[in-house]
């Protein structure tokens, strides 16, 4: 019996997709990266179904990948060698949503648009970090790829949220990790048993798939304001993200550099600034049990900002959100969560990247000079958000770049821009999240060869077959 | 009389317009949809100088319509000053007046220009809401 037909008595004929458009539909995503079509793509809805097929793909020695929306910006669901994409979007339960506890048992497919509704049912009502991606992306892919949201910069980023994991391991068995591993009823934590649940967090699906996630929710309080803020340079800017979280008034805080507001605004490829705008645009979130307190809230971030100002830095007052969008209707793109960035995702040249990394507050500004320098040799203009995370302690840094994707050379250029910002940026301390295939490439020399080392034997040691996600997280040239 | 539809706006070189053009254009865009403040617009001929902060543009007023520029103003018929804060705020929530008085806002020029203009752009906050509630 061949592989396919194996998997065909498990999952039925319906859910065994070997079609051409099929299988290029998920072979591809927005990235530069070369489109490679799996052999079959298989429909999981449940559980037993993403076992069985873990089995048989083990048996057979066939590539699995596992799948959701492919909004992540890392080509991490293009097949490297071929084998199976399991489309994970029908395993799409919320399992449970515990207020009291404030945690949400999630399957794959969830996705934030379905458990934003289901958290607006809530009273009172709860809420979850909302990344700046579309409402179809997946929850847990995010969690599990250490994505961020917008409750990144008091909670960190979304792997921190996790509370426990249940994962088919590449054999086909199950295991649970955190507290859950005991059987106790809410999955309250990670701690305090040893963390299994790091064997799955950012392995992007090499070391098993992991099928319920359990998620922290946080109160969504009643009085909230979002404002933005223009500063006119980058000095301004830098600053005030390294010392507004230290106020401990605000629930988010993040910087737009002056390319996304134009593209926000309907242009689509800004080239020039002006020197007399802004360059960068901060959005601010705050929010209080109370009017009065949210009132003073405001007070504390405008005298801070008055106080840069009388020190000649040049940044504005807050605008208020709605005064914005009355302004210009299309800036309710950032108003709401889950929000969807159609200027970015449907832009006309069809391409979209970037090189997103962590680093260190400290290095914000020098990381992100040398950045605009790259990107603007390379003929990009300087799209980028940065934000500071879990109250201060790191922050992110991403250069976005939009490009022709249908243009050999246009991806070749987005090779070269993306290649030198990653060894520019990890030299001022920045490394890349959801890392593509590319830059572990790049970092494999730089990699401590201990954690090499290990983290290659923890991959032989959960999946000796290699038939998790091969290709991801290649740190010997013998595993690619 | 022209009509309120011919009125076109246009933006010199979007791609290196600032983003005080761009929201001008935009709310210019909604605005002049409304026949009301179309006819105002068609009253307009020349050209009004927009600051806010440090960022400038020209609205050059003609009857076909509405080109916003960065390029220098000729002979400007109205100038409009003030900080984005304060001219957003006056858009939005038509308090115009209360900016003037602040000393937020400042306007410049012959009266009926300005009469007109101000007629656009206090308009434009009731059609703001309007359209915010439905973004």
């Amino acid at each position: 019996v061949s592989a396919l037909e194996d998997v065909v008595r498990c999952l039925g004929e319906g859910s065994v997709l070997t079609d051409a458009p099929a299988r290029a539909r998920m072979g591809e995503d927005m990235t530069e990266a070369e489109p490679a079509a799996p052999d079959a793509v298989l429909r999981i809805s449940t559980l037993e179904e993403l076992r069985r097929v873990v089995e048989v793909a083990a048996r057979h020695r066939v590539p699995l990948v596992p799948r959701v929306a492919g909004t992540n910006l890392g080509g991490l669901t293009i097949p490297a060698q071929g084998g199976w994409t399991l489309d994970l979007t029908g395993m799409n339960r919320i399992v449970s949503l515990d207020a009291e506890n404030m945690v949400a048992v999630i399957e794959p497919g969830v996705t934030f648009g379905q458990l934003a509704a289901e958290l607006g049912r809530l009273l009172p009502p709860l809420t979850i970090g909302f990344p700046l991606s579309p409402p179809e992306t997946s929850v847990m892919a995010n969690c599990l790829l250490d994505g961020l949201g917008n409750l990144s910069l008091i909670h960190g980023h979304m792997g921190d949220h996790v509370n426990g994991l249940e994962v088919v391991r590449a054999d086909g068995s199950l295991l649970r990790t955190g507290a859950w591993a005991l059987g106790v009823p809410v999955p309250f934590s990670r701690a305090p048993l040893p963390d299994l649940g790091g064997l799955f967090m950012s392995f992007q699906g090499t070391t098993g798939i992991v099928s319920k996630l359990a998620v922290e929710l946080w109160p969504e309080l009643p009085h909230r304001q979002r404002a933005f803020v223009l500063a006119y340079d980058r000095a301004a800017t830098m600053r005030a993200l390294r010392e507004l979280p230290r106020l401990e008034v605000l629930h988010d805080l993040g910087g737009l550099s002056w390319p996304t507001a134009k593209l926000l605004l309907g242009v689509d490829r800004p080239r020039e600034h002006d020197p007399a705008e802004p360059e960068f645009f901060f959005y601010l979130d705050w929010s209080a049990a109370t009017d009065t307190l949210l009132a003073e809230q405001r007070r504390v971030i405008t005298r801070y900002l008055a106080a840069l100002r009388a020190e000649g830095l040049r940044i504005e007052d807050p605008i208020d959100v709605e005064t914005l969008v009355a302004l210009e209707p299309r800036l309710g793109r950032l108003a709401t969560f889950p929000t969807r960035l159609d200027f970015l995702l449907d832009h006309p040249d069809g391409g979209l990247t970037w090189v997103g990394t962590y680093g260190p507050l400290s290095r914000f500004e020098a990381a992100c000079d040398e950045g605009i320098a790259i990107a603007e040799r390379h003929g990009f203009p300087p799209t980028i958000v940065a934000r500071p995370m879990k109250g201060g302690h790191f922050a992110v840094l991403r250069f976005i770049q939009i490009f022709r994707r249908d243009d050999p050379t246009d991806r070749a250029r987005v090779r070269r821009c993306n290649a030198e910002l990653c060894d520019a940026l990890l030299r001022h301390g920045f490394v890349m999240y959801k890392t593509p295939g590319w830059a572990v490439e790049r970092y494999r020399s730089r990699l401590d060869p201990g954690f090499a080392r290990l983290l290659t034997e923890t991959r032989d040691l959960l999946d000796p077959g290699h038939i998790m996600n091969p290709g991801r997280w290649a740190l010997h040239q013998e595993r690619q | 009389m022209p009509s309120a539809t011919t009125a076109m706006i246009i933006i010199d070189q979007p791609e290196a317009m600032n983003l005080l053009g761009l929201l001008l254009a935009r709310m210019f865009e909604r605005r002049l949809a409304e026949p009301r403040a179309g006819r105002h617009a068609a009253r307009l001929v020349g050209d009004v100088v927009v600051r806010a902060g440090a960022m400038q543009v020209t609205l050059r007023f003609s009857p076909a319509g509405v080109l916003v520029t960065r390029a220098p103003a000729r002979q400007p018929i109205a100038v409009l000053e003030g900080t984005l804060h304060a001219l957003a705020d006056a858009v939005t929530s038509g308090r115009v007046a209360r900016h003037v008085r602040r000393g937020d806002l400042h306007f410049r020029g012959s009266i009926l220009p300005l009469w007109h203009l101000a007629a656009i752009l206090v308009g434009a906050a009731a059609a703001g809401r309007r359209d915010g509630r439905a973004a």
